[in-house]
Order: C-alpha cells, then sequence, then structure tokens
C-alpha cells in the first residue's frame, strides 16, 4: 500500500510551487489513475513517487515504511515509465535487458527468462539484436516498458504510457497493464485520456493546481459530483478548484 | 552482486565506447594526427626557418683577400684575421666557425648553441668555395691533403644535446599531449555525465536500485581509460615522431640512458596523475548541468584553467610545483625523459591527483542528482 501525505514540492531554480498539498492512498492490486489538466503536478507527484524527485514537504510510505528511509530497496521494488523516457540507442533490447537487469541485482537465469517472456508478449524477440535507435517510436516504447518491469516489479508507475502512439500498440499495453493487475500488482496510471481511465482504473485521484481534490473509486466519481459522466466530474472539480476559474466563478 | 554495480557499468560504458567506432577512432587518431604533424612541424621551423651568424677566420690579410668573391653569397658569415674560434663558439659570440689554416678548413660549432641546420650547411658548402678560391691563389701546399680534412667538432657534451632534446619534447610536444589528454576529458565528460539527461536515458538509470556514485564512479573509470589511451597514443607518437624526424636526438637519448626502461612506470604514474586530475574536473563540470552544450562552455572555461595550471613552472621557479599535478608535467616528463625521474615528486602528485578525484567524484554525485530536478 502507497500513502502520500500533503506532499509539496517547490523547484528553487525557478521557484515554481509545482505541489501544493497532494494526499492519496493506493491499495496493493489496483489500477490507480491520476487525473488532472496540464501542469496540475501529476508528472511531479509520479517522480517523487519513483524517488527521482525529493519532496520539499509531506511524506510518501510503501507498506508503512517512508520511502526516504530505504530508498534502494523502494527502487528494487518499482517501475517507472513515462513516454519521454529513452534507453541508450547503441544497444540492441537484448543489452539493454542484460545490464538493467544486472544493475537490479538479477541473475542470469532470471534475466534471461523474463526478457524471454517480455519480449515475446512485446513481439521484441524478432528485433532484440537490432540497436534501439533504430526502432520506431512504438517499437522504442515498447522495449523501454520491456526493460522497466524486467525485473518483476511489485509498483508500476505509468506516466501517460499511451502518448503518441498507435492504437494497436496503445491496446497491447492496456492489455498488458491489466495482466499486471491480475497478477496482483500496484499500477499507478497518468493519463489525460478519460476513456481509459474508466476501462482500467478501479479508483482515481484528482489534482488541480498542485492540490488533491478528489480520490476514491471511478464508479463514484460522476456520483460524488452529481453529474453522469467522469468527464462532467472532471470539469466540474477543474472548475470548482481552478484558481483563477474559481475567482470568476465566484465573482 | 550489490558490489558489482561498478563492474557492470564499465562494462556496458566501455561496450558503448567500443560501438561508437567514429568516437574512438577520433580518441585514437587526435592525439596520433597532431602530435605527428607538430613533431614535424617543429623540425621544418628550426631547419628552415632560422637565421645565424657564422664567422671565417683567416691565419692571414693574404687568406682574406683571396676569399672575398667565395665569400660574396653568404651574407650571415664574417670575416676576421687572427681570433680564438673555439673560445668564440663556445661563448656564443658566433653560432659556428669556419678556421682557415695552411692545410685544412676546421668548422667548429656547439650543438648545444646552433639552432639553425642551415648554418653548418651554408658553412659547408662556404669551405668548398674557399677550397677552389684558395687553389687558384696557390694558398694551399697541397690540395689532395687539404680535402679530405675538412673536419667538424662539436665541441658540445652529449648532456647538452639532450637537454636541448628535452626542452623541445617536454615544451610543446608534452604541452601538446597533456591538451589533447584535457579536451578528450572535456568532450567525453560533457557526452557521458550531462548526455544521460539530454538523451532521457539518466531517469532510467537512477531508478536502478544502484547508487547514483557507484554509477558515476563506474563511468568515471571508462573515462579514465579513455583518457589515458589518448595520452599513452600521444606519448608513444612523440616517441615515434622524434625517432624519425630527429633521429640524432634520440639516439643520444638512447646512448645515454643505456635502454634502461625505468622511466616508463613513472611516465605511467604521470598519465594517470593528469588523467585523474581532468577527469575529476570535467566530470564535476558535466554533472552540474543538463545540458551539453551548458557544460562544453563552462568546460572550456575549466580547460583554460588547467592549461594555465599546466604552465606553472614558467612563471615560477618554485621547487615546491613538482609535487602537484596537472602544474609538475613539463618539470616531470623532463626529468624522467633524462633518467631523473624523481618518485617521491611524482607520487605525491599522483597521491593528490587520487584525493582531487575523490572529492570530484563526491560533488559529482551531488550535482548530477540535484540537476535533474
Amino acid at each position: 500500500m502507497i500513502t502520500i501525505e500533503h506532499l509539496k514540492k517547490t523547484f528553487k531554480k525557478n521557484k515554481v510551487e509545482a505541489v501544493k498539498d497532494v494526499s492519496l492512498e493506493v491499495n496493493d492490486g489496483e489500477i490507480f489513475a491520476l487525473l488532472g489538466p496540464n501542469g496540475a503536478g501529476k508528472t511531479t507527484t509520479m517522480r517523487m513517487l519513483s524517488t527521482l524527485l525529493v519532496p520539499t514537504a509531506g511524506r510518501i510510505t510503501y507498506d508503512g515504511k517512508d520511502i526516504n528511509e530505504d530508498m534502494l530497496s523502494v527502487r528494487r521494488r518499482i517501475a517507472f515509465l513515462t513516454n519521454e523516457i529513452r534507453l541508450d540507442g547503441q544497444f540492441s533490447p537484448d543489452e539493454l535487458a542484460d545490464y538493467y537487469g544486472r544493475l537490479y541485482e538479477m541473475t542470469e537465469e532470471q534475466i534471461r527468462k523474463n526478457k524471454q517472456e517480455l519480449f515475446d508478449y512485446f513481439g521484441i524477440t524478432e528485433f532484440s539484436k537490432r540497436r534501439y535507435e533504430t526502432f520506431s517510436t512504438g517499437m522504442k516504447q515498447k522495449t523501454s516498458l520491456a526493460i522497466c518491469l524486467l525485473h518483476d516489479p511489485d509498483t508500476i508507475i505509468f506516466d501517460e504510457p499511451t502518448n503518441g502512439l498507435d492504437i494497436l500498440t496503445q491496446r497491447l499495453i492496456e492489455q498488458y497493464i491489466l495482466k499486471l493487475k491480475a497478477a496482483g500488482k500496484c499500477i499507478i496510471l497518468s493519463t489525460h485520456i478519460l476513456d481509459l481511465v474508466s476501462r482500467l482504473a478501479d479508483r482515481v485521484g484528482v489534482i488541480v493546481d498542485g492540490k488533491s481534490v478528489y480520490c476514491g473509486s471511478v464508479s463514484e466519481l460522476a456520483s460524488s459530483q452529481g453529474v453522469s459522466t467522469i468527464d462532467e466530474a472532471f470539469v466540474k472539480l477543474y472548475e470548482e478548484n481552478h484558481e483563477e476559474q474559481a475567482i470568476i466563478t465566484k465573482k | 552482486m550489490s558490489n558489482n554495480h561498478v563492474l557492470h557499468v564499465i562494462r556496458n560504458e566501455w561496450a558503448k565506447t567500443l560501438k561508437s567506432k567514429s568516437q574512438l577512432l577520433l580518441l585514437l587518431l587526435t592525439p596520433f594526427l597532431t602530435i605527428l604533424f607538430i613533431s614535424w612541424g617543429l623540425d621544418y621551423v628550426i631547419t628552415q626557418t632560422e637565421t645565424y651568424h657564422a664567422t671565417v677566420y683567416f691565419q692571414n690579410e693574404e687568406q682574406l683577400t683571396a676569399a672575398q668573391i667565395a665569400t660574396r653569397d653568404y651574407p650571415y658569415f664574417s670575416q676576421v684575421v687572427g681570433g680564438d674560434p673555439k673560445k668564440d663558439v663556445t661563448e656564443g659570440k658566433t653560432d659556428c666557425a669556419l678556421v682557415v689554416s695552411d692545410t685544412a678548413i676546421y668548422l667548429y660549432y656547439d650543438s648545444e648553441i646552433l639552432s639553425s641546420a642551415n648554418c653548418l650547411k651554408d658553412a659547408s658548402d662556404l669551405g668548398d668555395a674557399l677550397c677552389f678560391a684558395f687553389e687558384g691563389e696557390e694558398i694551399f701546399l697541397d690540395m689532395k691533403e687539404f680535402m679530405p680534412e675538412r673536419n667538424m667538432v662539436d665541441l658540445s657534451s652529449k648532456e647538452d644535446i639532450l637537454n636541448s632534446f628535452l626542452d623541445r619534447m617536454s615544451g610543446l610536444i608534452g604541452m601538446l599531449i597533456f591538451l589533447t589528454m584535457a579536451s578528450n576529458a572535456l568532450s567525453l565528460a560533457s557526452g557521458s555525465v550531462t548526455g544521460e539527461k539530454e538523451r532521457h536515458t539518466f531517469d532510467t538509470l537512477v531508478i536502478c536500485p544502484a547508487p547514483l556514485r557507484k554509477i558515476l564512479l563506474g563511468k568515471t573509470i571508462v573515462l579514465m581509460m579513455e583518457i589515458f589511451l589518448s595520452g599513452l597514443v600521444g606519448v608513444i607518437t612523440a616517441i615515434l615522431s622524434f625517432r624519425i624526424w630527429s633521429s640524432e636526438y634520440f639516439s643520444t637519448i638512447v646512448e645515454l640512458t643505456g635502454g634502461d626502461l625505468s622511466w616508463i612506470p613513472l611516465l605511467i604514474l604521470l598519465l594517470m596523475s593528469v588523467t585523474l586530475v581532468t577527469t575529476a574536473v570535467f566530470t564535476t563540470i558535466s554533472s552540474a548541468f543538463s545540458t551539453t552544450r551548458k557544460a562544453s562552455l563552462f568546460s572550456s572555461a575549466g580547460m583554460v584553467l588547467i592549461s594555465i595550471g599546466s604552465m606553472v613552472p614558467t612563471f615560477t621557479k618554485n621547487e615546491a610545483v613538482k609535487f602537484f599535478p596537472v602544474a609538475n608535467w613539463s618539470i616531470a616528463i623532463k626529468s624522467i625523459c633524462r633518467g631523473q625521474g624523481d618518485v617521491y615528486a611524482i607520487g605525491t602528485a599522483f597521491i593528490i591527483s587520487v584525493l582531487i578525484f575523490a572529492l570530484g567524484l563526491i560533488l559529482s554525485s551531488v550535482l548530477w542528482e540535484r540537476t535533474n530536478e
């Protein structure tokens, strides 16, 4: 179980308060979707969850343990994937899997077994000896996904994983997310595609202007806002909580 | 297993180097071609462009008069009657002395003072011209006796020759080897360290359960291997160049050192010292930026500082310089080549380099992670 309590992040360099107050709970074996407009602080929250950024204030716990106490053991258990992540272009998926598998302290046998399973699923086996830099965007994303999941993590954090991908690759990734859920993994998903949320997610968290404004089940999101669809619920939450919009509404 | 993180990074980074054929080629060819070309150029400049001041010493006025036509085409030769040619040469009053006796012409020169090869060639030619001129005037008693006795006597010692050679090597060529290493360190560090962020590969790396300092250590070890390799290619090319372009100096070195190879470990220690410092400086600068453009810009400033550091012996005669890495470069090169390498000084500089490297690594780890924000 992952708990986020009053998370805050201010970037000292440009003095931007990207996350002001986010509190969420994510249970084991569920798909949790993080929703929010552009610049709401979703990616910053995801990066703090992945140990890539240190929070300015607040606390993140994995199974009750603060992530700052033993960051390396948290890293062994999680995977983080965004559509921006790239791998070294000179290497083939085969070489990349061997390298990252070793960095994750896996045995050669574990690497071989997991690599074969993931490469077969994502259709990489045929291209496993080719340089990563020669791949198409979709193939690169599938390879990145396979490498990120190689160490069989308990928690998988996806930041807009299907952005810019064709429908076939999107579907393949969606199916794999459901497969991971079936295997009891915890999946945190950040996306703009509300249709994807309604199809995949069990629970949802909404962030507006760096603050969490909703955390609950997807099925209750619409009813809790007194509307019929999650699209309408999202817009309503945004209008009520977005600072400039709230001022206009108040006036 | 966790202890192998550094080893895995080293293997991966080295494989990356071998895969980038153009980078590897550039790494090895740059010092090779630069040193080879500059060595040749240096020899060319010295041989072809320098002027000189030489003197013809006659025994009497009769010889001087008879030589007027012959000496007309040699403006750098002045003419005197009498005098002490050997003294004048050793005191540097004249670059070389062409001495006309009754039976022969002697050419005195000091190779330590003499910097122009043209001087000796012209002196030789003038000697020939004087022979023919004096034959017509019947100054020489017997031409057969004269011709074989046009002797050239080098009054300098072999140590003097060696010093001249070493000054050239440790000066321009030594500095070029050093600058090649530093410039390679600059470009490789920004590509390897800052490049991870620019290529968006940093997140995948940092999220691994390997401490960042171990990943950085692995990377810097490979950087050091590459920089050391470029330095070694530079040194080997310098030796080969001097063997080809300055074979006389080279033979003297071999003769004087008697084939003793104890200079090799000292030279390696010196190269390691420069490698450690340049790696530390450029890795630290590179880790502080998230774009290679900015990293290269600031690394250029670091390059200027390092270059000034290597020129410290030019500004001061303080003995303490030999204990400091980079600053000791030219002094140590010279002493090593003379077979008088100061193990204590080079060893101390190496230990200081290791400390600088360790400090750079700690600072880089902090900066590398911080700039990810």
